[in-house]
């Protein structure tokens, strides 16, 4: 029986392929924007989740690109206790690289990353700055040297030892940034002043400040001093802070990629039962015949529904195909994801879930045909 | 003697909005084991009723239809498909095979929802279709046969249950008189060699040649039965 299912789905090939199609750009869609998440989410953990301190950003700024503050804090929170050091930072994004028009269009547009390197060196805040895969790290003596990330070397072709422009200032390229992440791999990391220089910023003020810790299971404690003193014009996130800022955004997500799963579900399912309800109807002698020879109600229920879940089964293999196709296709252009085996398997029981439920209805007519009424005419 | 199939005083009645049509008006008839009945009559004489009733593939709106001497009213689908799985097989005019499956398949698709006791059929849908001549055909698909041929495969579909009635409709219908000439010959010589009992339904004449039942049908009733011993039928001595 189940060979005969198999058999009578391939009798329409093109309605079969078309069906199997519809659902398989819902698993596809599922697959690529549960992926991205879960991708978005590993790399967020590799960057973010191995930072140990504070992030200080003005007050009422979700982002340090749009965040201004005093120099003068540095010394002003240095000075709390429980800080080991607050790094100066400014962070900007480029209107120009070398001839080329940037700027905040672009998806993962870059971005300059300019910090106090002598101070970063002693206090060791975060790894990335530091890893360089090819030349060698920057030194605070040397003005007018970058860093870039791997994004950057391969858009603009560049080396170490090239010539870099920045919004109309030169630069040479000192080393890659060994981060394999996208978050990281459109950074453009210099040294404080290099980044004052191009950026709006007046002398003595800074977008943000990473502050370390003596001991970073105090990072609450601290923040709340800091929030306590200056509250007026800072605003603090600890590594708790940040995580549960990018777990919204990351639900978010989460509930467009159910949002589309149902979507899209409902839209397959529509699609497998009319197929199957089609090809019922088409074939209402040959079912009639089958239960005039001997088969029951049951058994012509289970060969629709075989066939239902064949249907399903191909739609979802399909779609999987499809899913890292599309993947794929957006490693190309930089945007990386994660497909993971529960993903996979998921997607699979779903479509077949999907052969079930919408094969139902179906196999119930199909058992209901009257032979009698099968066999005229 | 007890009747495999027997219908006493049986009527259908078809209601279609306010007008009804009495398509069997009161029929009663016996089919005994061995017999060949054919059941003539012109279009609309209700004979495929008749047939559909015999077969248990209908219910009457009255009178009773004895199977083995059982009444069936009181069985349900399932019931009914066991029934028709064991003990009757059945010959459309149109064939009725699937198109998917070749013809050793086709033979035994009325045994393909059995969970056991499946030994030994493929041998016999084999010794079948030698039987109809088809033993070079086994893996032909139903479109690469002619219509006699596809009938033939029908014929051994019918029988690989071993059932003890096999009801034709029109079993010669869509073919040209030659082929179903050796198609009936066919059913007549399964009769005669082995005893298996036919009940056909047709509008041609010359099939009543064959019967031991000569049944006559216009408008819903019976309006004649022959009987004719099997020894004075065609081709036997008397």
């Amino acid at each position: 029986m189940i060979k005969l299912a198999f058999l009578n789905l391939f009798r329409r090939k093109t309605r079969t392929l078309l069906c199997a199609l519809g659902i398989a750009i819902g698993v596809a869609a599922i697959i690529v924007l549960v992926s991205l998440v879960d991708g978005f989410t590993e790399e967020f953990n590799a960057v973010v989740g191995s930072f140990k301190g504070l992030s200080v950003y003005e007050k009422n700024t979700q982002d340090a690109v749009f965040s201004k503050i005093d120099e003068s804090y540095v010394g002003r929170i240095e000075s709390l206790p429980g800080v080991k050091a607050a790094i100066g930072e400014i962070w900007y994004v480029p209107q120009k690289i070398d001839t080329e028009a940037v700027g905040l269009t672009a998806f993962a547009a870059p971005t300059v990353y300019g910090l106090d390197i002598s101070k970063y060196y002693s206090t060791n805040a975060s790894g990335w700055v530091g890893a360089v895969e090819k030349g060698s790290a920057l030194s605070s003596s040397e003005l007018g040297q970058v860093l870039i990330g791997r994004k950057i070397e391969k858009d603009f072709k560049k080396f170490v030892g090239s010539p870099i422009e920045i919004d109309g200032k030169r630069f040479k390229v000192k080393g890659i940034l060994k981060s394999e992440s996208d978050l990281t791999s459109s950074i453009i990391v210099m040294n404080l002043d290099d980044a004052r220089d191009i950026s709006p910023l007046e002398s003595g003020q800074i977008s943000s400040l990473t502050v370390t810790l003596n001991d970073f299971s105090k990072d609450a404690t601290v923040a709340k001093l800091i929030e306590l003193q200056f509250g007026d014009d800072l605003q603090v996130f600890t590594q708790a802070d940040l995580s549960e800022q990018f777990g919204s955004i990351v639900g978010n997500l989460r509930l467009l990629a159910i949002a589309v799963a149902i979507i899209s579900s409902i839209v397959a399912g529509i699609g497998i039962a009319n197929t199957m309800l089609m090809s019922v109807l088409e074939r209402f002698r040959e079912i009639g015949a089958l239960k005039a020879v001997g088969w029951t109600r049951g058994n012509i229920m289970k060969m629709i529904l075989y066939e239902s879940i064949f249907l399903g089964l191909f739609g979802g293999l399909l779609g999987i195909l499809l899913g890292f196709g599309v993947d794929f296709i957006l490693l190309l252009v930089g945007i990386s994801s994660h497909i993971s085996i529960g993903l996979l398997l998921s997607s699979f029981l779903f479509a077949m879930f999907l052969g079930i439920v919408s094969g139902i209805y179906p196999a119930y007519r199909a058992s209901k045909l009257d032979p009698v009424e099968a066999l005229q005419g | 003697m007890v009747g495999i199939v027997e219908l006493q005083n049986v009527t259908k009645r078809y209601v279609m909005g306010s007008t009804a049509v009495d398509a069997l008006g009161g029929v009663s008839l016996l089919v005994e084991k061995g017999d060949f009945v054919v059941i003539v009559g012109p279009s609309g004489s209700g004979k495929s009723t008749l047939m559909h009733i015999l077969g248990t593939l209908d219910h009457p709106s009255s009178g009773n239809v004895l199977v083995d001497g059982k009444n069936i009213a009181s069985l349900d689908d399932w019931d009914l498909a066991m029934l028709r799985r064991k003990k009757i097989g059945f010959i459309f005019q149109s064939f009725n095979l699937i198109p998917t499956l070749n013809t050793l398949e086709n033979v035994m698709i009325p045994t393909e929802p059995l969970a056991f006791g499946k030994e030994g059929l493929e041998e016999r849908a084999i010794n079948l279709l030698k039987k109809v001549d088809l033993g070079n055909r086994l893996l032909h698909r139903p479109d690469e046969l002619s219509g006699g041929q596809r009938q033939r495969v029908s014929i051994a579909r019918a029988l690989i249950n071993d059932p003890e009635i096999i009801f034709a409709d029109e079993p010669t219908g869509n073919l040209d008189s030659v082929t179903g000439k050796n198609v009936i010959e066919l059913m007549y010589g399964l009769n005669k060699k082995e005893g298996k009992t036919f009940v056909i339904v047709t509008h041609d004449q010359s099939l009543l040649e064959y019967a031991t039942k000569k049944v006559f049908l216009l408008d819903g009733k019976i309006t004649k039965i022959e009987y004719k011993k099997a020894a004075a039928r065609k081709g036997e001595k008397k």
